[in-house]
């Protein structure tokens, strides 16, 4: 038994001392990518690392696909591109210590596509073609769409890792294709990351972007009778009103969807600064002409979020009546 | 001793419920049959599955058949061709081309009331068609060569008082034409897709509809064959802000909502084997806007502040040095939207933006803060050569800002909407002049080589009359 654990500890002692290619896969030689998980045609930098190995009196060469590339002392680090989606590429690294010792390394680079997708979770009126903006504090669901090379194109089949900033975890899982995100103040943004890979191969991917916060807006439509609510035409320099009423409808352009779902938001309108006292639909004010004698309206709305204070905006357009004859 | 009465009650239950369901399919086929409507199916029955809501008011009413000129025509000079006509009588919330007899005729809806008219885009007299009133419709999309149509429109929620989008996919059910000078009005009859649906698009054949779903998880996309209107669920995503636009052949592309600021994309989706293939990335806002067969797509970028227009080619072209390149800026400032595709698919026609807005574009033109006044230009996608086909501000002292445009298959008219007021309009090409310079040319000159040869020389352009 004795002599049974004296060879197991010599062997370990030796290999110790002697490193093999085994050690090199134990990490006694790391690699290390620049970008980390670079996509598809893209200049990557592999720079090999070690504590051990004196790399820079040792012979190196660098194969792609089996073809040398680049050979010589301490050449430690080599640029290649990465291929189109869908393309592996294999960069085989032999290194030869000063004492002849081989190691080999094998580096493979297999990109996938990646796209982060966001939508804030903020008001816009129906039919807006245009996208939702985040706000102060509102919520944006963001979404990642990642394509392998692989016959499956299922989300839920790839591993997802989300990061806030940099350093925030906001959850990693298996098929979790998208994550909840708070905005940042106004003109600042947020930096949401994302890896992912297909469990068992060596594809992955990873992409980061910032998610940039704007101030709420107030924009005013007329409501006409017939017609409904003129979204294509707002009420930006004033207007002249034909008849005796006009209704303006307001849209909150960016406040929180949650909040204005819940009546959390706070209207005051103003008609030449007297206040209006609040109707059953708050985005809604009717002008009524009160004589024959021509009137102007100086209109303004205020809008605040209960919820979320910072969230504010205000609005103001000029509506007149002419005199009747 | 129970039991007889009991089964002859049961008995006496069965045949009221088999007569009721017999009143109620045959009046349905009543109020569906005929006209040029679509062909009736198993599933038309159970239409109401669709979705609940309010049905459309229908008046009977037998009117004489008077045509509706416009009161209003760019055209002073009478008998001779203007080169933009107005053709609607109201504002309109969509129109698409009807082909009869080899001629074009252009069917509209009023956004008011929901009347559908017919209109010749030689004379401007409108005609119309349908009483069936439906209030306030924001968006119509047309199917079938304009006898169905989408049409979506607002209604409050009685207790949240927040809006609900509806959406009622309607067939014209017209009367056969006679030869009397009175006709009774047609209808549309329908059924509700589900309650607010956040886009719709209807594939240029007209023969299916694809829209979008919010859901919980973040979107859901159906495709409709508007005939049978056997829906089918082909898509689900957890990004919900896309802009549909569905192809002939059953793929859908899916954009981004875009913002002047913020990269937009934009995939092919092929629900056969539900895979997502990118187009364009990474464009500051994206909007695009699909030939028939999604071979061609143009695509708008805001490139520091100005919108720049492109098109994206699936088969790609050879760009520096031999590489395929699939993208290609063409000269014109404009959105894709305010563009429409020939029959031939290689020209395109334009409202182009004049100056330089200090806007956020896209966004402030679709908020309605910022109009434009377009002028016409053609563009070729082969060459990227333009062409100015006219300055409305120039021609008839108007401003056009060009929104919903379409060609009709002959190439011999751009029908647009002017999105400050909802009228729908039409500009008629200018009929070219050859100036003869065949006799400057040698004689010995193939036709292919005289006909480069003349296309290389100023041409003459008819000139359009105030």
């Amino acid at each position: 038994m004795n002599r049974f654990i004296r060879i197991i500890l010599s062997v370990l002692f030796i290999g110790f001392l002697i490193p093999t290619n085994a050690f090199a896969a134990f990490g006694l030689i790391s690699q290390k990518l620049t970008p980390p998980t670079p996509g598809p045609n893209q200049e990557v930098t592999i720079q090999l690392n070690s504590y051990n190995v004196n790399l820079n009196a040792a012979k190196i060469i660098w194969y792609i696909d089996g073809e040398a590339q680049k050979e010589g002392t301490a050449e430690t680090s080599f640029v290649t591109r990465t291929g189109d989606f869908g393309e592996k590429k294999v960069v085989d690294v032999v290194i030869f210590a000063q004492d002849g010792t081989r190691f080999d390394k094998q580096i493979v680079l297999a990109p996938a596509e990646v796209d982060i997708l966001w939508e804030a979770l903020t008001y816009t009126p129906p039919f807006y073609k245009g996208k939702a903006l985040p706000t102060y504090k509102s919520l944006v669901k963001v979404s990642a769409l990642a394509r392998f090379n692989t016959e499956t194109s299922d989300p839920a089949a790839y591993y997802y890792k989300w990061t806030l900033d940099r350093n925030k975890g906001v959850g990693e899982a298996l098929g979790k294709n998208s994550t909840v995100v708070a905005a940042a103040w106004p003109d600042s943004h947020v930096n949401v990351a994302v890896e992912t890979s297909l469990p068992g191969t060596d594809w992955k991917g990873a992409k980061n972007l910032n998610i940039d916060s704007v101030n709420p807006q107030v924009v005013f439509y007329e409501q006409a009778p017939l017609l409904g609510i003129r979204f294509a035409q707002a009420l930006t320099s004033g207007l002249v009103a034909t008849g005796n009423e006009f209704t303006i409808q307001a849209a909150p352009y960016f406040f929180s969807l949650d909040n204005y779902k819940n009546g959390e938001l706070v209207y005051e309108w103003t008609a030449n600064r007297n206040r209006v006292l609040p109707t059953l639909d708050p985005l809604k004010l009717i002008l009524t002409k009160s004589s024959k004698a021509a009137e102007n309206f100086i209109v303004s709305l205020s809008v605040q979020n209960a919820k979320r204070v910072i969230q504010e905006g205000r609005g103001q357009t000029t509506v007149s009546f002419n005199a009747e004859e | 001793m129970d039991e007889q009465p009991k089964s002859k009650k049961i008995l006496w239950i069965a045949i009221a419920a088999v007569l009721f369901a017999l009143i109620v399919g045959g009046l349905y086929f009543m109020t569906r049959g005929g006209g040029n409507g679509p062909a009736e199916s198993g599933t038309a029955l159970f239409g109401d599955l669709f979705g609940g809501g309010e049905r459309p008011v229908t008046t009977e009413e037998t009117v004489p058949v008077t045509p509706t000129p416009n009161t209003i025509t760019s055209d002073e000079n009478q008998g001779e061709d203007p080169l933009f006509r107005q053709l609607s009588i109201g504002p309109t919330a969509g129109a698409t081309e009807v082909m009869r007899e080899g001629k074009v005729y252009v069917r509209y809806i009023l956004r008011e009331n929901g009347y559908v008219y017919e209109v010749d885009p030689r004379t401007g007299v409108s005609m119309q068609l349908t009483n069936t009133t439906i209030p306030r419709i924001y968006e119509a999309s047309w199917g079938e060569s304009g006898n169905s149509v989408v049409l979506r429109y607002l209604t409050q929620d009685p207790l949240s008082k927040k809006d609900v989008i509806k959406t009622y996919l309607a067939y014209l059910n017209l009367p056969v034409a006679d030869t009397s000078t009175t006709l009774t009005l047609g209808t549309l009859v329908g059924d509700f897709l589900p309650d607010n649906i956040s886009a719709v698009s209807v594939s240029p054949d007209g023969k299916r509809l694809f829209y979008l779903l919010p859901i919980p998880e973040g979107v859901s996309g159906t495709v409709v064959t508007i005939a049978t209107k056997s829906a089918r669920e082909i898509f689900r995503n957890s990004f919900s802000e896309w802009l549909p636009e569905l192809l002939n052949d059953g793929s859908v592309i899916l954009t981004t909502k875009a913002s002047a600021n913020i990269p937009g994309y934009s995939y092919r989706y092929t629900p056969s084997d539900k895979t997502l293939t990118r187009i364009v990335r990474d464009k500051k806002g994206l909007t695009t806007h699909a030939n028939t067969t999604g071979s061609a797509i143009l695509f708008g970028e805001n490139i520091g502040g100005n919108m720049t227009l492109n098109f994206y080619s699936k088969a790609g072209f050879a760009g520096h040095e031999g590489v395929l390149s699939h993208e290609e800026t063409l000269p014109l400032t404009t959105l894709p939207e305010k563009c429409a595709w020939a029959a031939d698919m290689i020209h395109v026609y334009c409202g182009a933006i004049s100056g330089t807005p200090r806007a956020q574009i896209p966004d402030d033109w679709y908020k309605g803060t910022l109009a434009f006044a377009d002028s016409f230009w053609s563009t070729n996608i082969e060459t990227t050569e333009i062409d100015l086909i006219g300055d409305p501000q120039k021609l008839i002292q108007r401003s056009f800002d060009v929104t919903y445009p379409f060609m009709d298959k002959n190439g011999q008219y751009f029908f647009f909407t002017n999105k400050s007021d909802s009228m729908l309009w039409v500009m008629q090409f200018p009929k070219r002049v050859q100036s003869d310079n065949s006799e400057l040319l040698p004689p010995d000159l193939t036709p292919e080589e005289m006909k480069d040869a003349l296309g290389s020389m100023p041409q003459a352009t008819a000139t359009p009359k105030k």
